[in-house]
């Protein structure tokens, strides 16, 4: 009903907010990324693509709001392949965890209570920013269960506690594949 | 730009200085002085207390003016009044701490230092540092003269409004002046003798304030507070187009 | 005075029983020396609490002898004050003043530096941005409009505390809140200061006990003595001296040998709303002379809990207050350690101190001619440096209540009571919210914080208000609230919380002047941290020249 303020951060990524987008003057070429079915999977799992593109959805809406990009950039943005993303983040997985431990989180991840702790989080973000209905947002007690299982466990320490994955690499990655797409949009 | 160099009876030998306040150290509207100096301050000009940027400590200094770079009493190049204080006199010369270590725990030693980039300086017409026999002049002594009584008028300055604020007997005072042509200046920063705390104040304190000889300055800065508006006056005659004339040497300074 | 709650018309809070005494019938005030004046004050205690509130009392009270109030406090040597409260509120300037000492003997006896607000990291996401500052100064306009709702609109980049006050700017450059030639107590920002608390005891307590006619006792209390009508009549010492008073302020710490062991009122643990019950302690020596000193607190989230770091001008503290219910004694000291680590400062030479805490506070801090001040009344987690603000106020209400007989005492203590039973809640919600804010799901320690039955009704329903109602004065019903509706705007806003305000209730003159009060910020901070020295540089020439009075 009010209007509300228009903008919002990812999940677990909002670090992704901080980066300064690059002026965007030319298409920056991708690096090739090594496949890593077992760590793509796994970042599937984690909806790591959802995450990206609700950051960059709201950066480039902000730049809609100051008039530096025009709305078409804005819808071209919403329908675009984010699968670099996708793709970047796997590459960082695999290097930094072991085959064990990127199964360990998988098992959690594409399991009914790693859904529900991503929707936990997710809705988390939603209530602290005071966007929700206000209604209670909790998990069930298997989910927490699992939950703290896998924070006890070393894969999550390494992807939720430490987040050995999002090196310099990783953002320098990320901000290249956006810069491109940003480019392309533009046109 | 400050270009400070130890005095030294072979490089400066042929030095010459002209005996007269130069524009680029007499153009501000206040300048520090030391209590010993009351005695003549008190003839010609308003006596108050700063805060020191360094100390935050009180120091007593004179208004000439009232902005940043106007000092009413030299104009032309010519001081208008018979005594100048000492921080003016002794330019272009200052001190510089001796290097290298003394005993320990002693002040270092301080040389004569001139400034080198004052326009004061010449090699032709004026005043001579050192005599042919590498002697320093009767003007050079004169001037370490006046750096001495300086460096031992400070301390006597510090322990003076040291002593004064423990008392409690300075406050703030705001000067707020109109000027003929209806212009205001307002003036912060600076502070004078509580004069309801002097009257206040214990006979025992006033006893240590008079044997320490502290009385009589205080008494001097509440009496110089009468020149302000002399100074107002001078003002006036600027803003009115009235060239300042010349004053007779020990001239009344009093309103116009 | 606050509001109060509707009179219950003449039922005194029933004394609690302690030994052997006869309970008061209800529905009759406690009688018996109904004329007898109050003139004779114990203090039990001597740390910091204690001091504070000699010093307020005797300092407003300044008469003493036949005719005047009669001051003493009663410590005993060997029970060490505590010493991790080092952190004050604004309202610390206004109580030294009142007490009569000088700033510049304060800072320079007690290593105190200027505290201008806290800096909170990783609280929110944890990720390597993640910071937001609660300064001191209130925001740009406070006293015409709130600025809150504006800043909203305008998809900030910057935070909201940098935006919207000048404090902020100073603080991350380490600058100091005011210059050598200020006067004491003055600045340029609002400031309070980190101490240490172990050398500000002993300089209030000379200060008292020369100054202002405070009597002071080194002895041990054996026996606590009733009047039999609610009442304490004297105190027994090891010595065997008596010390008879009409009213007895409890200072005595954790140990609370008035309020808890002879009175037995209750504990109100708020363990299950804020969960920290343990915190690791170390100093940290500065590497050099040269080393800035920090403006802030600086309040770091961990696994399961938080460091502070506190910087004073002879050492830093640092310590990790945690949650033993999720976190071993050794994994604390462990994750503290790496802390330390990461800035180079871990050494073999620290030594840790470990510190239980009892998170909670009594039903009732005034009970019969009893009170609590300090830690003997309660102590929550010090993450926004509540204990000795809380002291000061309990002095001056003390000050404020005091009767002038003892018929009167019953009423002062329930006026008491009501207002500092409102200021512990508001601390407890204010704390809380922290948690409530964050987003962090990397740990039980922080999902935990967020389940509905850890927070408290009062702050669900603020919050459920907050998000389409921009925090401001009128939310809060009391004349004197501990945190005002510019820190609950910090936080808010500060940890990314988005009220979302009615459009129709704002209008263009007010977000034009919000414009002007936004540019009017920036340019007081480019000017003013021109101007500022360090805190280091001002606070070593304030050893050096003292600050004058004027």
């Amino acid at each position: 009903m009010f209007i509300r303020p228009k903008w919002i951060g990812g999940a677990c990524l909002s670090a992704l907010l901080s980066f300064v987008f690059p002026s965007v003057n030319e298409v920056c070429a991708q690096t090739p990324v090594p496949e890593a079915p077992a760590a793509k999977a796994l970042v599937q799992a984690m909806q790591v693509q959802e995450s990206v593109r609700i950051a960059l959805e709201a950066s480039v809406q902000r730049d809609v709001q100051q008039g530096r990009f025009t709305q078409k950039v804005l819808d071209c943005v919403k329908t675009s392949n984010l699968d670099f993303a996708t793709d970047t983040y796997a590459a960082a997985v695999a290097a930094a965890l072991s085959p064990q431990e990127i199964k360990q989180a998988m098992a959690f991840f594409s399991s009914a209570e790693g859904r529900g702790y991503l929707k936990y989080s997710a809705a988390q973000e939603l209530q602290a920013r005071g966007l929700s209905g206000g209604e209670s947002v909790e998990m069930s007690p298997k989910e927490y269960s699992a939950t703290s299982k896998f924070l006890d466990s070393t894969a999550g320490k390494k992807l939720l506690q430490d987040r050995v994955h999002e090196t310099a690499e990783l953002k320098a990655s990320l901000a290249r594949g956006m810069a491109a797409l940003l480019g392309q949009c533009r046109r | 730009m400050v270009n400070l160099v130890v005095l030294d009876s072979r490089t400066h030998r042929n030095v010459r200085v002209a005996p007269r306040p130069s524009r680029e150290w007499a153009e501000i509207n206040v300048v520090s002085v030391v209590p010993r100096e009351f005695p003549r301050l008190v003839a010609h000009y308003p006596i108050f207390f700063t805060k020191s940027a360094e100390s935050g400590r009180f120091e007593p200094a004179v208004l000439l003016g009232f902005q940043r770079t106007e000092n009413l009493f030299f104009a032309h190049g010519r001081w208008d009044v018979a005594y100048v204080p000492l921080q003016i006199q002794r330019q272009p010369f200052s001190l510089m701490p001796r290097r290298g270590a003394g005993p320990a725990g002693s002040q270092p030693s301080l040389d004569v230092a001139l400034d080198l980039d004052c326009s004061n300086i010449q090699t032709q017409e004026g005043e001579r540092l050192f005599l042919d026999d590498g002697a320093p002049s009767k003007f050079l002594q004169d001037i370490t003269s006046i750096l001495s009584a300086l460096v031992s008028g400070s301390r006597e300055a510090y322990e003076f409004t040291g002593r004064l604020a423990e008392l409690n007997l300075v406050e703030p005072v705001r000067i707020d002046v109109e000027f003929v042509d209806r212009s205001e200046a307002k003036l912060e920063g600076l502070y004078w003798i509580a004069a309801a705390a002097l009257k206040a104040l214990p006979a025992a304190q006033l006893a240590e304030l008079r044997d320490r000889g502290f009385l009589e300055w205080l008494y001097f800065q509440m009496a110089s507070v009468a020149h302000m508006s002399g100074l107002v006056a001078r003002k006036n005659q600027v803003l009115s187009g009235v060239t300042a004339a010349r004053r007779p040497e020990g001239g009344n300074a009093g309103p116009a | 005075m606050p509001d109060r709650p509707e009179q219950r018309p003449d039922e005194p809070a029933a004394p609690p029983v302690g030994a052997g005494e006869q309970p008061a019938p209800p529905g009759e005030q406690p009688v018996g020396r109904g004329d007898q004046p109050v003139r004779r004050i114990v203090i039990v205690g001597g740390g910091t609490a204690g001091w504070i509130v000699a010093g307020v009392l005797a300092s407003r009270y300044p008469r003493r002898g036949e005719d005047g109030v009669a001051i003493t406090l009663i410590e005993s040597r060997q029970q060490p004050p505590i010493g991790v409260g080092e952190g004050t509120w604004p309202t610390i300037r206004a109580t030294l003043k009142q007490i009569g000492v000088s700033e510049t003997d304060f800072l320079r006896e007690c290593d105190a530096s200027f505290k201008q607000g806290s800096q909170f990291v990783k609280w929110v996401d944890a990720s390597d941005s993640d910071t937001y500052w609660h300064p001191f100064t209130l925001p740009a306009d406070y006293a015409d409009r709130n600025l809150a709702p504006y800043w909203l609109e305008g998809l900030p980049q910057a935070g909201f505390a940098a935006s919207v006050c000048f404090q902020t700017e100073l603080c991350s450059q380490a600058l100091a809140p005011k210059l050598i030639t200020t006067p004491e107590f003055a600045g340029l920002a609002n400031y309070a200061y980190h101490l240490d608390a172990g050398k500000f005891a002993p300089f209030l307590q000379k200060h008292c006990v020369g100054k202002l006619g405070v009597s002071h006792v080194y002895d041990e209390i054996v026996q606590v003595q009733s009047d039999g009508h609610g009442g304490i009549a004297h105190l027994v010492t090891k010595s065997g001296d008596l010390l008879a008073a009409d009213l007895f302020i409890d200072c005595s710490g954790f140990a609370a040998l008035l309020i808890g062991k002879h009175c037995g009122v209750p504990f109100r643990s708020m363990k299950d709303v804020l969960f920290i019950d343990k915190a690791w302690a170390v100093q940290i020596p500065y590497r050099d002379d040269a080393a800035p000193i920090a403006s802030a607190t600086v309040s770091t989230a961990q696994s399961s809990g938080w460091v502070w770091d506190i910087g004073l001008t002879s050492r830093r503290g640092v310590g990790y207050v945690f949650s033993s219910n999720y976190l071993s004694d050794d994994r604390a000291l462990e994750e503290l350690q790496a802390y330390l680590a990461a800035r180079g400062d871990l050494s073999s030479e620290l030594s840790f101190r470990n510190i239980p805490i009892n998170s909670g506070y009594r039903q009732e801090s005034w009970v019969g001619n009893c009170v609590a001040v300090g830690l003997s009344a309660g102590f929550l987690e010090p993450l926004e440096a509540s204990a000795i603000v809380m002291i000061e106020l309990s002095a001056k209400s003390i000050a404020n209540l005091l009767p002038g007989c003892r018929s009167g005492m019953w009423q002062a203590a329930r006026i008491f009571n009501d207002t500092f039973r409102y200021r512990w809640e508001r601390i407890v919600d204010f704390l809380k919210l922290h948690y409530v804010l964050s987003r962090r799901t990397d740990g039980r320690f922080w999902i935990d914080n967020r389940r509905i039955e850890s927070i408290p009704d009062s702050l669900r329903e603020a919050m459920d208000y907050w998000r389409h109602h921009c925090p401001w004065h009128e939310d809060f019903s009391h004349r004197e609230e501990v945190f005002s509706a510019a820190s609950y705007q910090y936080i808010l806003y500060g940890m990314g919380f988005q009220t979302s305000a009615a459009p129709w209730l704002l209008n263009d003159d007010d977000r034009n002047r919000a414009r002007e009060a936004l540019s009017e910020t920036a340019r007081r901070a480019t000017a003013l941290s021109a101007a500022l020295p360090g805190n280091r540089d001002l606070l070593t020439r304030i050893r050096r020249y003292g600050l004058q009075k004027i």
